[in-house]
This record gives C-alpha cells, sequence and structure tokens, in this order.
C-alpha cells in the first residue's frame, strides 16, 4: 500500500527507537504500531492470517503426479471430478464439474471488473462443459447473477425491470464498461449460492430466490466471530445502493445473526428459508474453525444440506489485523473431528447427502486433492482465483488501492486477461486433479483416501492421523523411545540393587 | 500464509493462469523445502491461536455491546487501584525526560475519558496544578535504597513496584508493606521462578515478570516468553492452593517484555496475565528522538494517546469474537497450537486434538505399559513423559 510519508516517517523512527532501546520488537507488527499512532483506529488487513503451520507441506499424497506425459493431458480423462450439493433436504441438486468452486467474494469487496470477469470466465467454462460453481459474498449480488435467465424475470414488475437495467447502465458507466454487451452479460450458465450473512445486505427478495444454493454465512475464518467488514472509503454510492447501507461509512455486520444464537434459532432460521424457497434450494451453513466438532454437530442436525469450514487462513477482503491473526485454527486439523462429528452422527442415523466443504489455504491441485482425501467433499477457493487474475498478495485489499486492480484501482484490470487466466487455472487444476487421482489408482477424485496420504512429521501424523513416511505411526518411535527410558530405569534400579547388595556383603 | 511462502504460492497460481496445464511440481513440494530452512526462525508466539465463538458459543460484539477490561489491583487490606485498560507502562527503555512527559500527558487524556492505565516509573514528572496526574503511578523503588519510604511518598503514588534480588530484598518488602497500604507490586525477573510463594506471603499484591530478562537466565535458556507466563501463574496458583477462597485476595501476575502486541496481550491474559507491562507506548514518544524535526511533547502525546485508543479497540474485539464479555474471562482453555514446543513450554492444546502434546504422549505410554504388562506407578509415568518430552 502506499502509505503516506508520515506513516513511513513514523515507522522509520519507531524502528530506531527500537533499535537502540535494544528491547525486543515485533518488526512483523511494526506498521500495526505506525498505523494506530497515525489514526488510533484498529488497523487492518486483507487476504489470509499469517499461519506458521498450515500443515499441507507436511502431507504427502503416496504416488502421486501432478502430469503425467509431456504434452499428453488426456492420460486420465475419465477420471470422475463431478461435486454434487443438495438433495438431503432440498429438492434441487446442484452440479458442478469440478470438486472446487469460487468462495464468497462480494462486489464492494472486489471491484465491478473483477466480479464481471468472475461472471464472464465461469460463463465460458460453462459453455466448454466445465460448470463451476460461484458464491456472492456478503454483499448482495449483481443484477446479472440473479437475473441471468429468461425465467428470472418472469416475476419482475415493469418498475423493477426499469430500476435493474438502470442500475446496471450506471454500474457499467461508473466503471467506463459501457461497451460491455448487455444480452452476454445477462446470461449466467454456472451455479450461483448466495451467502445470507448477519448483515443482511439485501434487499431484493430474488436474492434468495434466484440462487440456486443458499449459505448461512455465521463466520469466516478470517475474522471468526467477528462479522463481515468493508471500510468506510470502498462503501461507494452504487455499492451503498446494492447494499442498502449509507454510502463511504464502514459496514460492520454484526459479529452474530441477531436471531441466531444457538442450535434451535438455526433450525427456525433453516425452515424459515426452507419455506420461503419451497424446499428446493439446498441449504450450507458456513463456520469459521474453532470448535469444529460442536459446530458441525449442530449444523448437522439442522436441516442444512452442507457444513462448510473455512480456516483462519481463509482469505478476507478486511479484517482487523491482529484479530485476523490469532483467531482460529488451520483447516488441516479441522478436518479430522469434522470428519469424526459426521461419522458419529451417521453411526446412529442413515447415512444421506450431507456435504463438507472447507476453505483457506487451498489454492492448487494438490492441496484439493489432501482435503478430499482427508474428508472433505468440495473445496472453496478465493485467493486463488484472485491470484489467477494477478493478485501481488499485498494484503492491502481493505484500501482502495490494489496493484491488480482487483479489489482497488480497478482501471488497472484488463477483463479479458482476466478472464483467460480463471480459465486456464481451473482447467488446468482440473487436469492435475484428475492426474492425481488417476496416478494413485483411482476412478473418481472423491475416492481418494486417508490411505493415499502420508505425513513428513511427528505433528501432522499426531494431528491428521495419517502414518508417518516409512509407514509408521507417530505412536511408533515414542514407543521406541518409552522403551529405552523404561530399560535404562530399569538397569538403573538393579544397578542399584546390586549395588546394595554388594555393599550389605561387604 | 507465511511472508515466504507468497511468492511461491503466487508463481504456481501464475504459472497454472498462463498455461492452463498442469505443472511439474506443486506448492508443497517447494514449500516443503522453505519451512525445514526457516522454521526454526519464527516466532513461537506465531504457533498460537484462540479458538473463536460461532454456532456452538456465540461471540459478543464489541461495536454494539460493553466488553469489560476492568481490573483491581490490591489485596486485602490493600488501598485498590483500579485500571480500565489491564496495562502498565512498563520497559526496560531510558527514554528521555521529555518522552515521560509526553507518556504522563497521554495517560492524563486518556484517564480523562475513562480509560485508565498505569505507569511504572523511577523517574517524577513535575506536575503542576494544571497537569496534576490522573492515572496511578507505581513508583520504582532501586533494590539497593537503605532510607525509608519517605521520599517515594512525597509523589504520592498509587502504588509501589520493588525488585526483587535477594534476602535482603525480602526485608524491604517486610518494611514497606508496614508502611505502605497501596498496591505493591514485586518484580522478580531476576529470580525467577524462585520466592514468589514467600513474597506472596509478605502481601506483595502482584508479581512483575519480565520474559525478557527471564529467557536470558541459566535456568530458561531456549525457553520462550509462553513457558515464563505459564510458569509464573502455575506459581501463583501454587501459593493459592489449599487456601480459602477470598475475592479480596486476588495477587495479579504483571507480564512485560515480549508481549507487545494486541494480540501478544491477549495471549499472555490467556496463559495467566492479569496485566501487561507494556513498553510499546515508551517506545513511540521515544522516537520521537529520532525525528529530523522532533515535536513538542503535546503532539508525542497524541501519538501515545492514538495509539493507545486503537490497542484498546483490538483487545475489546478479540475476547469480544471469544464469546466473553469481560477480557479477565480468557483462560489457557481458549488457546490452541500448531507447534509441539509450544505445547510443551506452555501446557497449551493441539489444535484439531484439543490435547496438549504431554497427554497425547501420556497415552502413548499408557498403550504401550499396558501392551508389555509393565507397572507404572502415576509419578513414574510422568517421569518417561517428562524425559520423552524433554521438559
Amino acid at each position: 500500500m502506499p502509505y503516506s510519508k508520515d506513516i513511513l516517517e513514523l515507522k522509520r523512527h519507531l524502528l530506531r527507537a527500537a533499535e537502540s532501546s535494544n528491547s525486543y520488537f515485533d518488526l512483523n507488527k511494526l506498521i500495526v504500531d505506525v498505523r494506530k499512532v497515525n489514526d488510533s483506529e484498529i488497523p487492518y488487513s486483507g487476504l489470509g492470517a499469517r499461519s506458521p503451520n498450515d500443515y499441507f507441506p507436511s502431507i504427502k499424497i503416496i504416488g502421486s503426479k501432478l502430469r503425467t506425459k509431456e504434452g499428453d493431458y488426456t492420460t486420465y480423462n475419465n477420471i470422475n471430478t463431478i461435486f454434487t450439493l443438495g438433495g438431503r433436504y432440498s429438492s434441487n441438486i446442484i452440479t458442478s464439474d469440478v470438486p472446487f468452486f469460487v468462495s464468497g467474494m462480494s462486489y464492494g469487496s472486489l471491484k465491478l471488473p473483477a466480479k464481471i470477469a468472475l461472471h464472464l470466465a465461469l460463463n465460458r467454462l460453462a459453455k466448454e462443459g466445465i460448470r463451476v460453481i460461484m458464491n456472492t459474498g456478503e454483499g448482495g449480488a449483481l443484477p446479472w447473477e440473479l437475473y441471468g435467465s429468461e425465467e428470472s424475470w418472469s416475476d419482475v414488475s415493469k418498475k423493477r425491470h426499469e430500476y435493474i437495467l438502470s442500475y446496471t447502465d450506471r454500474l457499467l458507466k461508473e466503471h467506463h464498461l459501457d461497451s460491455i454487451d448487455r444480452d452476454n452479460l445477462f446470461c449466467r450458465l454456472y451455479p450461483l449460492i448466495t451467502q445470507y450473512a448477519s448483515g443482511r445486505f439485501w434487499k431484493d427478495p430474488s436474492y434468495l430466490l434466484n440462487a440456486d444454493g443458499i449459505e448461512i454465512k455465521i463466520g469466516q475464518g478470517a475474522k471468526i466471530g467477528h462479522g463481515g467488514l468493508l471500510p468506510g472509503p470502498k462503501v461507494t454510492d452504487l455499492v451503498a445502493e446494492n447494499r442498502g447501507i449509507p454510502s463511504y461509512k464502514a459496514a460492520h455486520s454484526p459479529s452474530r445473526h441477531l436471531d441466531i444464537l444457538g442450535p434451535e434459532d438455526l433450525v427456525a432460521k433453516i425452515l424459515e428459508l426452507r419455506e420461503i424457497t419451497d424446499w428446493r434450494t439446498p441449504i450450507i451453513v458456513k463456520v469459521g474453525c474453532s470448535r469444529v466438532y460442536d459446530d458441525i454437530e449442530i449444523i448437522l442436525k439442522s436441516y442444512a444440506d452442507a457444513a462448510s469450514i473455512d480456516g483462519f487462513v481463509g482469505g478476507t477482503g478486511a479484517a482487523p489485523w491482529e484479530l485476523r491473526d490469532i483467531i482460529g485454527i488451520n483447516t488441516i486439523p479441522s478436518l479430522k473431528p469434522s470428519r469424526e462429528a459426521i461419522e458419529n452422527y451417521y453411526s446412529t442415523n442413515e447415512r444421506d447427502e450431507f456435504r463438507l466443504i472447507v476453505h483457506g489455504s487451498v489454492w492448487d491441485s494438490e492441496r484439493i486433492a489432501k482435503c478430499i482425501a482427508l474428508g472433505a467433499n468440495g473445496v472453496g477457493i478465493g485467493t486463488g482465483f484472485l491470484l489467477s487474475m494477478g493478485c501481488t498478495l499485498v494484503q492491502d485489499c481493505y484500501t482502495n488501492v490494489c496493484p491488480a486492480g482487483l479489489t482497488g484501482s480497478y482501471e488497472k484490470l484488463d477483463i479479458q486477461t482476466s478472464v483467460n487466466g480463471i480459465v486456464n487455472y481451473v482447467k488446468g487444476t482440473l487436469l492435475e486433479l484428475k492426474n492425481i487421482a488417476g496416478s494413485v489408482g483411482r476412478k473418481s477424485i472423491h475416492d481418494l483416501r486417508r490411505e493415499d496420504l502420508v505425513a513428513t512429521d511427528e505433528l501432522t501424523s499426531m494431528i491428521c492421523g495419517l502414518p508417518l513416511v516409512d509407514g509408521r505411526t507417530f505412536k511408533d518411535p515414542v514407543k521406541e523411545i518409552v522403551k529405552m527410558v523404561i530399560d535404562k530405569r530399569r538397569c538403573l534400579k538393579d544397578h542399584k540393587v546390586n549395588k546394595t547388595l554388594e555393599d550389605t556383603s561387604n | 500464509m507465511n511472508d515466504a511462502d507468497k511468492f511461491i504460492i503466487r508463481k504456481a497460481i501464475l504459472e497454472l493462469a498462463k498455461t492452463g496445464t498442469p505443472r511439474f511440481t506443486s506448492i508443497d513440494d517447494e514449500v516443503r523445502i522453505l519451512y525445514n530452512i526457516n522454521s526454526k526462525a519464527i516466532n513461537l508466539w506465531d504457533f498460537v491461536t484462540a479458538i473463536g465463538a460461532q454456532l456452538s458459543r456465540p461471540p459478543y460484539d464489541p461495536y454494539r455491546e460493553t466488553i469489560s477490561l476492568d481490573i483491581s489491583i490490591g489485596r486485602k487490606r490493600s488501598r485498590k487501584v483500579i485500571l480500565n485498560i489491564p496495562l502498565i507502562i512498563y520497559g526496560n527503555i531510558a527514554i528521555h525526560y521529555s518522552s515521560l512527559e509526553s507518556v504522563h500527558v497521554a495517560l492524563n487524556r486518556l484517564a480523562e475519558k475513562g480509560n485508565v492505565l498505569g505507569l511504572i516509573s523511577e523517574i517524577e514528572i513535575n506536575t503542576t496544578k494544571d497537569n496534576k496526574r490522573k492515572y496511578p503511578l507505581f513508583k520504582k523503588v532501586p533494590f539497593d535504597i537503605n532510607d525509608g519510604l519517605e521520599d517515594y511518598k512525597k509523589s504520592h503514588p498509587e502504588g509501589l513496584m520493588l525488585q526483587y534480588k535477594d534476602e535482603t530484598s525480602l526485608k524491604m518488602l517486610q518494611n514497606f508493606r508496614k508502611e505502605f497500604d497501596g498496591p505493591l507490586l514485586v518484580d522478580v525477573s531476576e529470580v525467577f521462578p524462585l520466592y514468589i510463594k514467600t513474597i506472596l506471603e509478605e502481601g506483595a499484591d502482584g508479581i512483575i515478570v519480565d520474559t525478557d530478562k527471564v529467557t536470558k537466565n541459566e535456568r530458561y535458556k531456549g525457553k520462550h516468553a509462553i513457558a515464563v507466563i505459564h510458569d509464573a501463574k502455575k506459581a501463583i496458583n501454587d501459593y493459592y492452593k489449599g487456601r480459602e477462597e477470598n475475592d479480596d485476595d486476588n495477587a495479579i501476575l504483571v507480564i512485560a517484555g515480549d508481549v507487545n502486541s494486541a494480540g501478544k496481550i491477549v495471549k499472555a491474559a490467556a496463559l495467566g496475565a492479569n496485566v501487561v507491562g507494556y513498553s510499546t507506548s515508551m517506545l513511540i514518544a521515544h522516537s520521537n528522538m529520532y525525528s529530523e524535526k522532533p515535536s513538542d511533547v503535546s503532539s508525542i502525546a497524541d501519538n501515545v494517546y492514538r495509539h493507545m485508543v486503537g490497542t484498546k479497540g483490538e483487545i475489546k474485539g478479540i475476547p469480544a469474537a471469544l464469546g466473553y464479555s469481560d477480557f479477565h474471562n480468557l483462560s489457557p482453555s481458549d488457546l490452541r497450537t500448531s507447534s509441539i514446543d509450544a505445547s510443551i513450554q506452555g501446557d497449551i492444546p493441539l489444535e484439531g486434538i484439543d490435547r496438549t502434546y504431554k497427554e497425547m504422549i501420556e497415552q502413548v505410554v499408557n498403550e504401550y505399559v499396558s501392551e508389555k504388562g509393565i507397572k507404572l506407578n502415576s509419578s513414574e509415568t510422568q517421569e518417561v513423559v517428562r524425559s520423552i518430552v524433554r521438559e
């Protein structure tokens, strides 16, 4: 971020004071202190938490290959990668051709060109036979997302129709995208999940009725227990109009749904949404990873079709810096208790179409495969899609300045290049996933099992319940040490007894 | 994500976005090499996180609900000192008088707005009628003074802070306790973890431990602040073990040193710190000395003030997100770690399995002895566990 001259000067002086005072100072957080000095506000940051150990690199898929032969990407073309969502309580089922999808990234957090690039890219992929699900994020949906088909207009009044088209015109005009073909834009070929968050930043019933799925967001990994946040400078007039909130004022959504305080409230809310959508639409409940076993247990009993968990490295457009880095647990350690909660539930209930979706620190095919092998059914990706559009990971998504033009400085983003990037990212990841599953002898990506994985260190073996690379579990080396310690103690004891006997006989 | 990982991740995704064809190596293959190199350079604090509130425990909302940070210092017969922010400005930083004056002005401004926090200082701040102190001062008493307390009483401090060094310090503490009715805090960093029980028996109202100093001692060499806080709290708990519970008899633990950000303040509090000795405010005031155009006292005080307002917002937000309306309800059970070292040093449960490393090892030891038919009593089992975890 282009910090002001004042902030940079303060930073320099504070650094020198810390060095000269010979006191320990966390240099990584120096800028946080300086920003508080500058404006007394809680410093924000974007993307995910700084986690020194997210466990992914400590897990290996035995015998897997991302790439088979040079130039030949069709070796494992028949591997099944389809992911379905719904059918547990909903009459509709969402089908995706890939087991990963676009995580919730709202308009407001992302600038319009980035949102349009995602929309066009998913449409292009769908035309090529690869349907990828998109989640709207917390900040409402864009007109073409909700009214992307002929039938979606059927119940819309003339007045409302005119308003939607006028809002679209203003949106495109403000972003110098007037030339975009409206017919092409108002066409959605991919499944859409709308987010039902504590902020309720939507004012149009079609937000729920026209969606293919609804995600009740209890929390997210980057700011667990805190609620959503869009800093004031990003709440432009058009963003505010879309969300139904005042312009240029920070949108702090409540840390909890005011009508969901416990398990019973969640059931009531889901039943309410079921009635509204005539039991058609799949409903997901999303939580940040903390007490995952308990949370999944609650979700399983709540008429939801799926649970979604978000590890604390999961990204965000804006979160209080310190809070983002301290609250939550990593994605991988959350998978085992989540799976245990599910298996315990189904030990006394008939198995059904419940799905477990995971988010957070998943960027490429190998990580997706690891999550699936550890028990996930689908994976949400946010930062990966941003990276495919050129994200530079400077983590200033909370400002209006973004080096890649994604979350700010939108003029920099070339929509066509971004569309190509997203399409290639999805296609490449899909090919890699097929290669991984095929190279370990599976016919479907969902056939990957824990048995296909090994841990490279003791901690990962302990936390995931995986064998170590040499086939032993973490318990084996520990037992060897126990044996040595006990033998040594016995030797010492025998030595003492012998010595006492010797002394006595002397 | 780790700073070091970012470039690998970005490079990998950009490659996919450019070609749309499978890569030869994954992100994890490349990151794995980095971890081996860098893992030891990471501060153990970063491996510790707190578990937030979601469905099974609803969070509080710091923007709409009251989150209490208040703490009372003073046991039994001592005069009580209330802090609205659980911080006492304290650090081993030699700062200029004008810098200290700025801290004083900032603390006064904060107190006027209902944000009282303390200051530990040896230097006297000249106050005028208009510039009276509105925050509690804990006057630092050197351990080698021979005279009585008269000199220290002149500035009417709300509390005193003694540095404990040896047997003579104990006599000093006994004398001061007789003469002074305000809170007495004793810095035990030089002798830690010894004498804590004796010091509390002699009526000290709180113990101060500077983690930076302690980890330089031979006994704690190679250990982290996490271990120091854990052991300090254990020593205080041991003192109270078997004693009748009394709400009016709470000796506090003040942790100074490597606790200089909101995240670390919350982690230290969860591990057992009641108050944090916070040096960053002093550093901010002191940093003015390095400016090409040093500012006046009032402007530096503004900096310290603004920084503290931001910090207060942060340390209110975190307990709320963990489901607490009171900062002091934080406990070790709110923490999780992704490091075996941190789990051993602070008795912190590992994430995902919610058990400490020691508990996991104990389970394996029990399994092994039961498999082999070996008989070990509980102290022998603990001894074996300790030798495995190299505690």
